[in-house]
């Protein structure tokens, strides 16, 4: 089992996206980091930030930040840390959950929703690393 | 937690008479183009008179209307201050005045950033009133506003809900002289958008209700409203059920044969009815191993059979297209060469995978299996992967 959020997470996230034929064909031509902002809630204590460098259907870099605003990005796509559990859990749809309020997105929207099929994939590999929680 | 949200209706032969009751100063009607040519806004410019409002009119929107329209709009909105904006027309019309709407009220917005991650609350200016003359599009009930870039350019797909208008006016005597292809292609757009949505992930019991009442009326009345445009009991079912239709996927989202539609619109300019009715029966077809229990819940209208096989549903769909002129296959849309096919099939590909009309198909489409349906669907044969 591999803890959320920690730099072992997102380095299995990472190298499993780098698997995924369906996120490479989603994301084939997809330009734009982003910055995954847990916020705390329940057990998290405090807020936890990755990076991610998404570029062409791989991803080039993956990072744990020491602090949210140890970088910036394209685009930072932030929730409740409950929320993100639900959202790995594939109970909550990355962009239904943009449209009700658990998530916020901050960035173009509009390229977003272009790619919502390589959003859906990047949920897809979260939920397949063996994840335990605070 | 979802929502379920949509405008107030008003509805009956002579609703348009509503509109004097608003009073309202200065109106901004929004229309078509050929409404103004043809004269027949001057009815509602009449009501809106009545209620004491001077009328303004900008009357320029064409088929697939384009971001520069909108802002012509907004400059007449912003010169004219309306405290009452009013969209008449098919989606085209309805879509513009939703964006001319939105920028007035917020000048500080771009067309761009009519998403719904903008926090906006409208209407501290004018309300919003929608009225279709077609019966369709269901625009008159959505928060979505679909623009296009520029000429052959790419659709924007932009939705927010503070888009959704206070009131719509279902009024059956304005469609009633649509022409029967006309009459074919916005009820095929009706019954696509009743169908995907009852399919998609996102469908809910509310909007499955409207949808499948929907799906009920058009089986029933559109080919009586083709056939005989006069007949005032078809025409009045199938104009509700496309706001029922509306009501549905403005809150479930439509699917991939809207996506391959919009694709088809913007690369080869067909009418957006015919374009995603020529593809519903494909898009059952390829949606069906992922939606089975979704499309069961049409049952009580198509009968348990239809419904439980794939084959069969798209064959129902097949045959009433049949009835009412709706091509079955992109070839037989006419006007398209095998080779301008093949050459515009990449961008074909790329558009529809990139529309926001997939985020909710309970299939996840790869570019290869968008490919494949592009090409049943130019053969005219059935999706069988």
């Amino acid at each position: 089992m591999v803890k959320f959020p920690s730099q072992e997470w997102i380095d299995q996230f990472k190298e499993l996206v780098n698997q995924n034929a369906a996120y490479e064909d989603a994301a084939r031509t997809w330009e734009g980091d982003f910055i995954f902002l847990v916020l705390p809630d329940g057990n998290l204590t405090a807020p936890a930030a990755f990076y991610l460098d998404l570029w062409h259907g791989k991803c080039r870099g993956a990072q744990m930040l020491s602090s949210p605003t140890e970088k910036t990005a394209d685009f930072t796509y932030e929730g409740l840390y409950s929320n993100w559990k639900g959202l790995i859990a594939k109970q909550i749809d990355p962009i239904k959950g943009l449209l009700g309020g658990k998530f916020k997105l901050r960035g173009n929207m509009m390229k977003v929703m272009r790619y919502t099929r390589a959003a859906k994939e990047l949920v897809e590999t979260a939920t397949k690393i063996p994840t335990e929680y605070a | 937690m979802w929502f379920f949200t949509g405008p107030k209706l008003v509805f009956g032969p002579g609703s348009v008479e509503f509109l004097a009751s608003l009073n309202a100063k200065k109106a901004l009607l929004v229309c078509d183009r050929f409404l103004v040519q043809s004269g027949a806004h001057g009815r509602i410019v009449e009501e809106l008179r009545k209620s004491g409002a001077e009328v303004e009119v900008f009357g320029e929107v064409d088929p697939e209307p384009l971001v520069s329209r909108v802002l012509e709009g907004v400059a007449v909105a912003r010169n004219v201050q309306p405290d009452l904006i009013v969209g008449l027309g098919g989606g085209s019309a309805m879509d513009v005045t939703k964006a001319i709407y939105a920028l007035y009220e917020r000048p500080d917005l771009t067309v761009y950033e009519l998403t719904p991650l903008v926090e906006m609350t409208l209407g501290k200016k004018a309300r919003l009133i929608q009225i279709p003359t077609t019966s369709g599009t269901g625009s008159e009930t959505t928060w979505a506003t679909i623009l296009t870039e520029g000429e052959g350019g790419t659709k924007l797909e932009l939705a927010h809900r503070q888009l959704i208008a206070e009131w719509a006016v279902l009024d059956p005597m304005l469609p009633a002289t649509m022409p029967p292809k006309l009459t074919a292609d916005t009820g095929a757009d009706a019954l696509c958008h009743a169908i995907e949505s009852i399919s998609s992930e996102w469908a809910n019991p509310f909007s499955d209700a409207f949808a499948k009442e929907a799906v009920q009326l058009l089986y029933r009345d559109l080919p009586r409203a083709v056939k005989d445009g006069q007949d005032a009991e078809a025409r009045e079912s199938v104009h509700y059920a496309a706001t029922m239709a509306g009501l549905s996927f403005g809150n479930a989202q439509v699917g991939v044969g809207h996506a391959l539609g919009h694709a088809l619109g913007s690369v080869l300019h067909v009418p957006h009815g015919r374009a995603v009715g020529t593809f519903l029966p494909y898009a059952i077809e390829y949606n069906f191993p992922a939606a089975k229990e979704k499309f069961a819940r049409l049952a009580p209208v198509l009968g348990e059979s239809v419904v439980r096989d794939a084959r069969e549903l798209s064959a129902s769909v097949r045959k009433l297209w049949k009835g009412i002129g709706m091509s079955g296959s992109i070839r037989e849309i006419g006007g398209i060469t095998p080779e301008a096919f093949e050459s515009a099939l990449p961008e074909l590909v790329t558009r529809a995978d990139q529309s926001t009309c997939v985020t909710a198909n309970p299939r996840v489409p790869s570019s290869a299996d968008l490919k494949r349906i592009f090409q049943s669907a130019w053969e005219g044969k059935p999706v069988d992967f």
